[in-house]
C-alpha cells in the first residue's frame, strides 16, 4: 500500500485513510525525524495496522518508530471487541512486558565515583547477564513458576526480595489480572525457569547513573530525583519464557485469522477477534508472561539494592534506594478510554511504547496521583536518558501512551563494523562510564552511534504534549549481557 | 555433497563447525537480523538456513569465509535427535524447522550441525539431526519471525529469506 503523510502541525503527521484502512494514522515526529521514518517501512506498517478489524481512534506512531515485524516498534493501537476488534501478538512483541524500572537513591554522584568499579563488579557478579544466562543456583520449581505467573512481582516480594511499598509503584501493581499458567507451554516454562532475576542480552541493561539536569524542580523532588543523586535503571522483560509464549501464539493466530476471515495485509499481523477462544488463550498467556517480567525486574531491583548496600556498607534503606516506578513498553492491556465521545473498554497494544497516564488517573500510584504517571525513556549507553510524566494530552490523543527510547539508526552489522579495532571499554572509561559486559560483541552492537539521539525523540513528545520532561539522567556504569 | 572441511572454515577445538555457511548472506536490518539463503536443492536450503541461524547466534564475523563444512549429512560424531514438524506451506515449514532448532540449542544444549531428511514437503518434515553441545552464543535470538519470509524456486535452485527477532 502506498502511504502518504500530511503535516498536521510541527510534530504531528496524518496518514490519510485510504483503501483498506479503517482509521487514519497519526505519527508524532519532527521534520528531520520524518525523513528518517520515511526511509524504512514504518509508515506502511502504521497504515497496515489501521486495516485491522475493530481498530478505533487512530493507528499511532511515536517519534522513535521503526520497522518491526507486523506492527512497527513505537506503535500504539486500540481495538474494541464490540466492533470485532482483535488482539495481535505482533502488536506486543516477542519480549512481552519488556520494560524499565528506576530506583532512586540519596547517594550523591561524587560519593559513588570512587566506588564505581566495585559497584559495577558487584552487579556483574550478582546479576546474570548474557545470552541465555540464567542462575545455576536459583531455578524455579514447577510450583513456584506457577506462582510467579499468577502473582508477578508480589511473589518475589513474598520471598523476601523487596517490600510491599515496591508493589504500589509498579504498573498494574506488578501483576496483570487474567493470567493463566496453563496457557503457558512447557517449552516456555523450560526456557524461563532459571532466568528469573536475569538481564538477558541485546539492548537490555542495568545502568547506574545520576540526575544531571532537572526541568521541573517540584516534580523531581516528589519523585525523589534530586539533582546529583545516583539512580539505577533496569531494562529487561520476560526473557525466554515470554519469547516462547509469543512464538507459540503466532501459528495459532495465523490459522485463527484465516478461519475468522480476517484479511491480513501482512502475515505478521496475525490476530484473532478479542471474543474468540484463541484471543482469550493468548491474553491469558501474555498476562502470565507479563507477570514473569514484573517479577524479573523486582528480583533484579533487589539484587541492585544488595550490591549497593555491600558497596557502601550501609543498609539499602539508609541509602534511600526506593523504587520510583516500573513500567512496561511491550504489552496489551484492557483499558477504558473515550473514543468518539463515548467511554469504551478497549484492548490497547503498546509495542515499543510506554503508558503515560495523566494526573488524577486512579492507576497512577497515590504518591504521584496529582503529578501523573512516571515514564522512563532510556537513551543509548553513552549519552543520556529521561524521566517524564504522563499528561492529559497523551490520554486524549494516544490512549495514554508515549515513546519508549531512541530507536536504532545502524544495523548490528554496521555497528560492529564501526566498532572494529576500537577498545570500547577504554573509550567509555575515558568518558567516565564503566562497562561490564559478558560480551563486548554485544557492546559493539549497542554503541551510542548505533542509536538516534533520544533527546530529539523526547523533545517531540514534550512539545506535542504527550509526555512532559522532569529530569535527565547520565550514565556512570552499564552492565550489559 | 561437499567436503567436510574447506579453507577459511573448519572446526574449533570442541569440534564445532566454524566459518560462515555457504550460500548464506546476512540482510542488513536496523533492529533485527535476517539471512538470505541460496541452495541447489530444498534439503540443502533447509540445512544452510539452520547453519545460518547458528552462525548468526554465534556472531560469526566473516561472510566471505564461506565453508561447506557440515554439508555432508554423514558427519561422524555428535548426538543424533529426531525432528518432526508440521506446517501449511514451505515458508511456515522453514520457520517451524528453525524454531525447533532454536529451542534445541537454547534449552536442550543441542547445536545443529547437519540433517538427513526422511521427509521434506510443504506439509511437514522429518529429519535425523546431528548436533553438538553449543558454543557460547553471542547474539540472543528471541524468535524466528514471519517478517519478510520467503521460500522461492527458480531455474538455479532455491532462495529463502528469514528474519530473526533479536
Amino acid at each position: 500500500m502506498k502511504v502518504t503523510v500530511e503535516r498536521i502541525d510541527d510534530y504531528r503527521w496524518r496518514i490519510p485513510k485510504t483503501g483498506p484502512m479503517r482509521v487514519e494514522g497519526l505519527v508524532f515526529a519532527g521534520d528531520a525525524m520524518m525523513e528518517d521514518i520515511r526511509s524504512d517501512q514504518a509508515l506502511e506498517q502504521v497504515a497496515n495496522v489501521a486495516c485491522l478489524p475493530g481498530i478505533v481512534g487512530r493507528s499511532i506512531g511515536m517519534p522513535d518508530i521503526h520497522w518491526g515485524y507486523g506492527f512497527a516498534i513505537g506503535g500504539v493501537a486500540a481495538f474494541d471487541p464490540d466492533e470485532g476488534g482483535v488482539v495481535s501478538p505482533g502488536g506486543v512483541g516477542y519480549d512481552i512486558n519488556c520494560g524499565v524500572r528506576l530506583l532512586r537513591s540519596s547517594v550523591h554522584v561524587d560519593d559513588v565515583r570512587s566506588r564505581l568499579g566495585r559497584l559495577m563488579d558487584g552487579l556483574y557478579d550478582r546479576v546474570p547477564a548474557g545470552v541465555g544466562k540464567g542462575y545455576e543456583s536459583f531455578v524455579l520449581s514447577a510450583k513456584d513458576i506457577r506462582r510467579v505467573l499468577n502473582e508477578g512481582a508480589a511473589w518475589v516480594v513474598g520471598q523476601g526480595y523487596g517490600t510491599d511499598g515496591d508493589l504500589a509503584r509498579i504498573e498494574a501493581g506488578g501483576v496483570l489480572d487474567g493470567a493463566d499458567p496453563d496457557a503457558v507451554s512447557e517449552r516456555a516454562v523450560e526456557r524461563g525457569r532459571d532466568q528469573l532475576g536475569t538481564v538477558g542480552s541485546g539492548n537490555h541493561f542495568i545502568e547506574v547513573g545520576w540526575v544531571d539536569e532537572v526541568y521541573d524542580d517540584a516534580a523531581a523532588a516528589r519523585l525523589g530525583l534530586e539533582e546529583g543523586t545516583v539512580t539505577t535503571f533496569i531494562h529487561s522483560g520476560s526473557r525466554g519464557l515470554g519469547y516462547q509464549v509469543c512464538d507459540d501464539s503466532l501459528d495459532t493466530m495465523l490459522k485463527a485469522a484465516s478461519s475468522y476471515g480476517i484479511d491480513l495485509p501482512d502475515r505478521q499481523l496475525a490476530c484473532a477477534p478479542l471474543d474468540s477462544p484463541e484471543a482469550a488463550e493468548y491474553m491469558a498467556a501474555m498476562a502470565a508472561a507479563a507477570n514473569f517480567a514484573f517479577a524479573n525486574r523486582q528480583m533484579m531491583g533487589h539484587r541492585v539494592r544488595e550490591v549497593f548496600a555491600e558497596t557502601f556498607q550501609r543498609p539499602w534503606g539508609e541509602l534511600g534506594m526506593g523504587l520510583v516506578y516500573d513500567v512496561a513498553h511491550n504489552i496489551a492491556k484492557w483499558e477504558t478510554h473515550e473514543v468518539e465521545d463515548r467511554e469504551r473498554r478497549v484492548c490497547v497494544h503498546r509495542k515499543g511504547a510506554t503508558r503515560a497516564f495523566p494526573p488524577g488517573h486512579d492507576e497512577v500510584p497515590a504518591a504521584y496521583r496529582d503529578l501523573g504517571q512516571p515514564v522512563f525513556i532510556p537513551g543509548d549507553m553513552g549519552r543520556y536518558s529521561y524521566v517524564l510524566l504522563g499528561t492529559e494530552g497523551a490520554y486524549r490523543e494516544t490512549f495514554g501512551s508515549t515513546c519508549h527510547g531512541a530507536g536504532r539508526r545502524m544495523s548490528r552489522r554496521q555497528a560492529k563494523k564501526s566498532a572494529r579495532g576500537r577498545n570500547l571499554r577504554t573509550e567509555f572509561e575515558d568518558r567516565g562510564i564503566q562497562i561490564r559486559a559478558s560480551s563486548f560483541g554485544t557492546v559493539a552492537e549497542e554503541i551510542p552511534e548505533a542509536y538516534k539521539d533520544v533527546a530529539s525523540v523526547v523533545d517531540v513528545v514534550d512539545r506535542a504534549g504527550i509526555g512532559r520532561k522532569v529530569v535527565r539522567l547520565r550514565p556512570l556504569g552499564v552492565l550489559k549481557g | 555433497m561437499g567436503r567436510p572441511d574447506s579453507p577459511g572454515g573448519g572446526r574449533d577445538p570442541l569440534g564445532h563447525v566454524t566459518g560462515w555457511p555457504q550460500g548464506v548472506t546476512t540482510l542488513d536490518h536496523t533492529a533485527d537480523v535476517g539471512i538470505r539463503v541460496r541452495a541447489p536443492a530444498l534439503d540443502a536450503l533447509f540445512h544452510r538456513a539452520a547453519r545460518g541461524m547458528i552462525a548468526v547466534m554465534r556472531g560469526e564475523p566473516d561472510e566471505a569465509r564461506q565453508t561447506d563444512a557440515g554439508e555432508t549429512a554423514g558427519e561422524p560424531a555428535g548426538e543424533v535427535r529426531r525432528v518432526a514438524v508440521e506446517a501449511g506451506d514451505l515458508e511456515t515449514l522453514l520457520v517451524a524447522w528453525l524454531r525447533e532448532l532454536l529451542f534445541l540449542v537454547q534449552v536442550r544444549d543441542f547445536e545443529y550441525r547437519s540433517a538427513r531428511f526422511q521427509r521434506l514437503e510443504p506439509e511437514g518434515l522429518e529429519a535425523e539431526v546431528r548436533g553438538t553441545p553449543p558454543a557460547a552464543p553471542e547474539t540472543e535470538l528471541k524468535g524466528v519471525t514471519y517478517h519478510g519470509l520467503a521460500v522461492e524456486r527458480d531455474d538455479d535452485g532455491w532462495t529463502a529469506t528469514v528474519i530473526f527477532d533479536v
